[in-house]
């Protein structure tokens, strides 16, 4: 019975469907490995593409105008499907590392470009002291703070320190929080990185 | 249709050359320009597409703001639409066709334009557009040739509504970010012109089918001029990077790659999916300006105070060259 579930035909079809039902077969089987027929190269990049995201590895054979896919499992399939446990991170200032200023502010921005490439579920960013500029006006790491956000991550800024910065009105993502909240967060969360 | 199949048609068209005609198929822009008058000149498009969201409203709003681009991007003026559609009428009924011809008429109304009729034919599958004609005095015109040296480049909308409108298309989307798909593709890019033409910018294009990078590349071309694109500075809607990372990527986006690879090169890291995204075929897209440094700071305020809260300064004009494009990443 099982054999069956091993080859999947995508023939004929148009994107989106050759992905989702190649998802589909990967979370339901219990082989290691799967393999997809294609017919398209567009159906096949983007089958390529949606197994490397689930860290599987890929094979493609070309047989006249089909493309075999073959997929196998990474070890921690199941693990790669699950969404990940909260991640918090603790930004205490607008600037990453010592060394230069302007570098540090130029690798903070880059850090939540990165991040916000990952997606944002799961992960609580807090701001405090001058970190709390990077959630205000005219910050360069707002647009990615916006896409995180919409994403799932949950922002805060440490209230009195946008206070002490004059900052308040200028706060652009996320929610004023206080120092209860704030250590709450630092007792529950079970991974926190410090910036 | 993709840029490279274009070419190829309209390679082997006789070309039209006439006194009066300002911008026609042999530059190709976003819509043509025929003089009628020394101070006045007349702006044609036209567009029409299968529907890209479920709700017919929507549709009708979107097929018209895309339409109506085309003419703002000329920096020019709306005046008159005409409806083209194609429907399966004795399958879906009348009533999907009258709401997306509301919308359509909704949109057209903002823009301050009057819809003068259209026409329609039985089809299998919908599709619904507009033709539409506005006006510009001739020395007002703004091309996609004008680009100079040093010009910093701003989009005025967000990337990604192909990939999220073939996300649409296999269910997976959430209820909000469908909303900010239709939200996005449905706003005129009324407001951005009014701001280019207030502070004046030397090139515009909109960036629709042939994506970010194909309507930067004819931007390039035309202005004789290189161009390179930071990454990290371009904005996406809510979504399209991830999903550009699991492989829900149009057909388009592949089409655009091929013909563009040619003219772009990659300098650092920039990640799959955001290369992709830069190809991927845009739905009433935002305008792509090229501004004057000296000009760019007041560019940015009449966006804001125009309503485009994020407008993103992408990349800037290196110098003269022959329309190459460097995408650099972090």
């Amino acid at each position: 019975m099982e054999k069956q579930t091993d080859t999947v035909d995508v023939r004929g079809l148009t994107c989106p469907q050759p992905v989702i039902l190649t998802r589909q077969a990967l979370e339901q089987t219990r082989q290691d490995r799967i393999t997809v027929v294609a017919d398209s190269e567009t159906a096949r990049d983007n089958i390529m593409k949606m197994a490397r995201s689930l860290s599987c590895g890929v094979e493609v054979d070309r047989r006249g105008s089909d493309f075999y896919i073959s997929i196998t499992k990474p070890e921690d399939f199941s693990t790669a499907l699950e969404p990940q446990e909260n991640l918090l991170f603790l930004v205490a200032s607008d600037s990453l590392g010592r060394g230069s200023e302007d570098l540090g502010r130029l690798l903070m921005k880059n850090l939540f470009y990165t991040m916000s490439e990952q997606g944002g579920l799961g992960k609580v960013i807090i701001f405090v002291n001058s970190g709390v500029k990077l959630a205000c006006t005219g910050s360069p790491a707002l647009d990615f703070l916006f896409e995180l956000q919409q994403d799932g991550a949950e922002i805060f800024a440490c209230g009195t320190c946008l206070d002490y910065f004059k900052l308040k009105d200028q706060l652009s993502v996320g929610q004023v929080t206080n120092m209860y909240t704030i250590l709450d967060y630092l007792q529950k969360v079970p991974r926190v990185i410090y910036l | 249709m993709g840029p490279g199949a274009l070419a190829e048609i309209l390679e082997h068209l006789p070309r039209f050359e006439h006194p009066d005609l300002l911008v026609g198929c042999g530059v190709p822009d976003d819509a043509g320009v025929y003089r009628l008058r020394p101070d006045l000149a007349l702006v044609q498009t036209v567009d029409f597409f299968t529907p890209v969201v479920d709700d017919p409203y929507t549709f009708g709003q979107v097929a018209a703001a895309n339409a109506l681009s085309d003419i703002y991007a000329m920096g020019a003026t709306p005046l008159t639409a005409m409806n083209l559609v194609a429907f399966p009428i004795c399958v879906l009924g009348v009533s999907p066709l009258q709401e997306i011809l509301r919308g359509g008429s909704d949109k057209v109304a903002e823009a301050g334009a009057v819809i003068l009729g259209g026409h329609s034919i039985e089809d299998d599958e919908p599709k619904y557009g507009l033709a539409v004609t506005g006006i510009v005095h001739p020395d007002r015109i703004i091309t996609n040739r004008g680009a100079k040296p040093g010009d910093w480049l701003v989009l005025t909308k967000p990337l990604g509504t192909g990939v999220l409108a073939t996300a649409l298309k296999g269910g997976l989307l959430d209820t909000e970010t469908e909303h900010s798909l239709g939200e996005a593709m449905a706003a005129l890019n009324a407001g951005a012109a009014r701001a280019m033409q207030r502070v004046g910018v030397n090139a515009c294009t909109d960036i629709t089918g042939f994506g970010l990078l194909g309507h930067l590349r004819e931007l390039a071309f035309n202005s004789r001029v290189d161009l390179e694109v930071d990454a990290a500075a371009v904005i996406y809607l809510p979504q399209a990077r991830k999903l550009a990372g699991q492989g829900i990527i149009p057909a388009g986006t592949y089409r655009n790659r091929d013909a563009l690879a040619p003219y772009v090169e990659v300098s650092g890291t920039v990640s799959a999916a955001e290369q992709d995204l830069l190809y991927d075929p845009q739905t009433s897209g935002g305008l792509l300006l090229a501004v004057p440094e000296t000009r760019r700071e007041s560019l940015l305020a009449a966006l804001r105070q125009e309503g485009i809260s994020r407008p993103g300064v992408i990349g800037r004009v290196l110098g003269s060259g022959t329309g190459k494009i460097v995408i650099r990443g972090v």
